[in-house]
C-alpha cells in the first residue's frame, strides 16, 4: 500500500514527466493495437480473398507435381493430373477436421484466333459448376449470361481473361445474344463489332496427353469479388470440356481392357512389345489416354483437390493430409494454400512481416525512449531516493517503487491507448476507405479497409505492452536501486 | 556499555589523481545515553565520521562497531537493516519525503520495518508527532511546514523506531536561533527521558552548550574530547 501511495503521488508531483512517458505509452499502445488490428484484418481478408474464394485451405496435388505453386506457376507450367482421385477423396473426406473437398482441373490453355492473328493464353479451371458454387458461394459475381447447368457446356469468362484475350488476339467475347459492349473491359469497349465473338476455340497444353481443340460457347461474363486482377485471369469451364481440351478421358469414355492388355500397356519391357508377341489392344482412343485408363482405373482425371478445413490451420492440415496420403500409398501430396498461390502467398507473408517488423521497431524505439526518460527521472530524484535509503529503505523497495510508478503509467495511459486503438479499429470500416488495387486489398483485408481485433489480439496487445514496459523499466529500476544515501548527501 | 566503538578508522577518497585523507586513524567510544557533539571546522571530517557511524559510508580501514555489530564488512542489506532498526538519522536539510504528509513521514520507517499493523503504526506515529509538538500539522506536506516544523517531523521520524543511536548532522544549521534552541531542547529531553544516545555534528557554539561531551576533530584526527 505504501509503495502504491508513493507511486501515485510521485507521478502527480512530477506531472510533466509523467505526461511525457504517458504520452509515449498511449501512442505506442494505440499504434500497437491498431497495427495488430490491421494484421488480423489482413489475415482474415486473405482468408476470404484466397481461401474462401479460390483455393481452399489445402490443395492436394499429384505426387508427380514438382512445383507447389500450382495456381500461379511460372510460364503457366503444366499441372500434373491426379490419379485415383476416388480413393484420395474418400480418404480426405473421412477426416473429421475436413469440412469439404472440391476437385478441379487447372491448366493454361491457348485460345485460337480464327482471324489468323496471334493466339491468346488464359488459365482455365475445369469444374462441376454446381459443386464449385457450393464450395465457393460468394466468389464470383455474374455480369451477363448464366452459369451452365448440370450436363451443359460452356465457358465463363471473367473480365480479366477477356481483357487478356483482347490484348493478345484483338477479339472480345460475349455470351450469345448479348452485344452490350459496356460489359467489356474499358479498353475493349470501342472494339469493332466484327471482332466480337460468342464462342472461343480453346486448345490445351500437355506434355503427356494428346490435347485437342474444343469450341466453347461463352456462357457468361463476370468478375471475382476479391483480388479480381489476379483471379480474373482464370476462366471457368465445365469439367468435360476441360478434359476434352486437355486430352483427359471424359466421364463418358470408359475403356474396358483385358488383363493381358493392361500388362502390355504397363509393361516396361520393349522387347515384348516390339517382337509382335504383344496383342496390342485396338481402340480409337489414343494410347496415352488408354494408359491413363489403366493407371487411373477409370477414375476421372482432375488436377487439384481443394480442401476446406475446420478447426485446423492450413499448415497443420497439409501436414496431416500429407502423412495420411503417404501411409495409404496414394499418388498425391498436400500443399497449404499460401504455397499453392506462389507469389501471392509470399507477398502476403512479406506484408505481414513488414507490419510486424514495424511493430517490433515501434517496440524498440518506445522502450528506449521510456527507459531513458525514467532513468533521467530516477537521477533527478537522487536526493529523495538516497534519503529513503538512509532511513532504511532497501534496494528492492526502491526498485519496486520505480516499477510501480511505471505500472501505474502503463495501466492508465497504456490502457487508454489500447482502448483508443480498439475504438479506432471498430470505427475504421465505417469510413469506407476503398481500393481497387490488389496489393492494397491484401493489406486492407478486402476492397474496404477493415482492420479486425479478436479477443486474443487484445490479450496479445496487453502482453506486448507489459513486455515493453517491463523491459523499459529494467534499467531505470537498476539505476534507482543503486542510488546510495551517500549519493544523496554528496548531492546536497 | 558503548553504543559505538571505533578503532583506527581511516577513510580516503580518490579525487582525480589525488587521494583525500578524510579520516586518519580515528579512535572513539560512545557510551550509551551520551549526548555528544562532534565539532570541528569545515572539511575536518566530522560529517564523514558521522556517515560511517551511521552506515551510510564505509571505512577504508579500521574497525567500526555499532550496537555491537562490526559494520566494516557488512553487505548493503545488513547495513540498511542497521539504519532501519538501530540508528536514527536527522539531516541538516530535513530530507522528508515530499509527497508524504508529516504523519506519513513519521510512519515511513515503521512501515518499512513491517512489524506492526497499520493501525498500530498510525497510533505510534501520532504519539511521536505529538511529543515533538506538531500534532496539529499531521496532514500537512513538508512544503506546507516551516523549517522548524520540518525538523521536528524529522526528529519524530528518527525516534519512532526506538533506535539505540540517533545521529544528527548539523541539525540546526538551517534554522533560526529560536527554532534551533527549541530543537536542541527537544533532543535533550528525548535523551533524558528515553536514554537514547545522541551524536550530532556542529560548529555552532550555541549548539555546543547543550552537549555533555564534545569531541574535537581536525584534519581527520580527534584532537580533543
Amino acid at each position: 500500500m505504501l509503495i502504491w501511495r508513493l507511486a501515485w503521488r510521485n507521478l502527480w508531483r512530477h506531472r510533466g514527466l509523467s505526461m511525457v512517458v504517458g504520452g509515449i505509452l498511449f501512442l505506442g499502445a494505440l499504434l500497437l493495437t491498431f497495427g495488430n488490428g490491421v494484421v488480423s484484418g489482413m489475415e482474415r481478408g486473405l482468408e476470404r480473398q484466397v481461401v474462401e474464394s479460390f483455393t481452399g485451405d489445402v490443395v492436394i496435388v499429384s505426387d508427380k507435381q514438382e512445383d507447389d505453386a500450382v495456381f500461379l506457376s511460372m510460364m503457366g507450367k503444366e499441372v500434373e493430373p491426379i490419379y485415383r482421385i476416388g480413393a484420395i477423396r474418400a480418404l480426405v473426406d473421412s477426416q473429421k477436421w475436413v469440412r469439404a473437398s472440391l476437385p478441379v482441373g487447372k491448366n493454361m490453355v491457348m485460345a485460337l484466333n480464327d482471324a489468323e492473328g496471334s493466339p491468346g493464353y488464359i488459365f482455365l479451371l475445369g469444374v462441376d459448376f454446381a459443386a464449385w458454387r457450393k464450395f465457393f458461394p460468394d466468389a464470383f459475381q455474374l455480369q451477363a449470361g448464366s452459369i451452365p447447368g448440370p450436363g451443359l457446356r460452356g465457358i465463363v469468362l471473367p473480365n480479366g481473361a477477356n481483357t487478356q484475350l483482347y490484348q493478345q488476339m484483338g477479339q472480345v467475347f460475349l455470351p450469345e445474344g448479348i452485344d452490350d459492349t459496356s460489359l467489356l473491359p474499358t479498353e475493349a469497349r470501342k472494339v469493332d463489332r466484327s471482332r466480337i465473338r460468342h464462342e472461343v476455340v480453346v486448345m490445351g497444353y500437355s506434355n503427356t496427353m494428346s490435347s485437342s481443340d474444343q469450341r466453347m460457347k461463352v456462357a457468361a461474363l463476370g468478375r471475382y469479388r476479391a483480388l479480381n486482377t489476379i483471379w480474373g485471369k482464370f476462366a471457368l469451364t465445365d469439367i468435360e470440356s476441360y478434359r476434352s481440351v486437355m486430352g483427359y478421358l471424359r466421364q463418358d469414355e470408359k475403356v474396358v481392357l483385358t488383363q493381358d492388355q493392361k500388362d502390355v500397356l504397363t509393361s516396361n519391357d520393349l522387347d515384348d512389345l516390339l517382337s509382335g508377341n504383344a496383342d496390342a489392344p485396338k481402340s480409337n482412343v489414343a494410347s496415352d489416354t488408354l494408359a491413363q485408363a489403366v493407371v487411373a482405373g477409370n477414375d476421372p482425371l482432375w488436377n487439384l483437390l481443394l480442401v476446406r478445413l475446420g478447426g485446423v490451420g492450413a499448415d497443420e492440415g497439409a501436414r496431416r493430409l500429407d502423412t495420411l496420403l503417404k501411409e495409404a500409398k496414394l499418388p498425391a501430396r498436400a500443399v497449404p494454400w499460401n504455397k499453392a498461390v506462389g507469389v501471392i502467398g509470399s507477398m502476403a507473408m512479406l506484408i505481414r512481416g513488414a507490419l510486424l517488423g514495424f511493430a517490433a521497431l515501434l517496440f524498440v524505439v518506445a522502450g528506449i525512449v521510456i527507459a531513458n526518460t525514467l532513468a533521467m527521472s530516477a537521477l533527478e530524484r537522487t536526493t529523495e531516493i538516497g534519503m529513503m535509503r538512509a532511513v532504511g529503505a532497501k534496494r528492492g523497495f526502491i526498485a519496486r517503487l520505480m516499477l510501480s510508478e511505471t505500472a501505474v503509467l502503463a495501466a492508465s495511459f497504456g490502457g487508454a491507448g489500447l482502448i483508443s486503438g480498439a475504438l479506432l479499429v471498430a470505427l475504421t470500416p465505417l469510413l469506407g476507405v476503398h481500393t481497387g488495387n490488389d496489393l492494397l486489398q491484401m493489406v486492407y483485408g478486402g476492397e474496404v479497409f477493415h482492420p479486425l481485433l479478436r479477443p486474443q489480439d487484445l490479450v496479445v496487445c496487453l502482453l506486448e505492452l507489459a513486455l515493453v514496459v517491463g523491459l523499459a523499466s529494467l534499467y531505470p529500476m537498476k539505476l534507482a536501486a543503486s542510488i546510495t544515501p551517500l549519493d544523496a548527501i554528496t548531492r546536497e | 556499555m558503548n553504543v559505538v566503538e571505533i578503532h583506527n578508522l581511516v577513510k580516503d577518497y580518490p579525487l582525480g589523481d589525488t587521494i583525500v585523507h578524510a579520516l586518519r586513524g580515528v579512535d572513539l567510544e560512545i557510551p550509551q545515553g551520551s549526548f555528544m557533539s562532534i565539532t570541528g571546522p569545515s572539511g575536518s571530517g566530522k560529517t564523514t565520521l558521522l556517515n560511517i557511524i551511521g552506515c551510510i559510508d564505509t571505512a577504508t580501514s579500521g574497525s567500526v562497531k555499532v550496537g555491537g555489530a562490526e559494520t566494516s564488512n557488512l553487505p548493503d542489506k545488513k547495513l540498511t537493516d542497521l539504519r532501519l532498526h538501530t540508528i536514527g538519522f536527522i539531516f541538516q536539510t530535513f530530507n522528508l519525503v515530499p509527497v508524504l504528509s508529516a504523519l506519513e513521514n513519521v510512519e515511513f520507517p515503521l512501515l518499512l520495518q513491517g512489524n506492526l499493523s497499520a493501525s498500530k503504526v498510525r497510533e505510534k506515529a501520532r504519539q511521536f508527532l505529538s511529543s515533538v509538538g506538531i500534532a496539529d500539522h499531521e496532514k500537512h506536506k513538508p512544503a506546507e511546514l516551516s523549517g522548524g516544523q520540518r525538523q521536528r517531523v524529522a526528529i519524530a521520524r528518527a525516534l519512532v523506531t526506538d533506535p539505540t543511536l540517533v545521529l544528527a548532522d548539523e541539525p540546526t544549521a538551517n534554522l533560526d536561533s529560536e527554532n534551533g534552541e527549541s530543537i536542541l531542547q527537544l533532543m535533550q529531553a528525548m535523551n533524558t527521558e528515553r536514554g537514547t544516545t545522541f551524536v550530532f555534528s556542529t560548529h555552532d557554539a550555541q549548539v555546543l552548550r547543550y552537549a555533555r561531551t564534545v569531541v574535537q576533530i581536525h584534519d581527520g584526527r580527534i584532537v580533543g574530547a
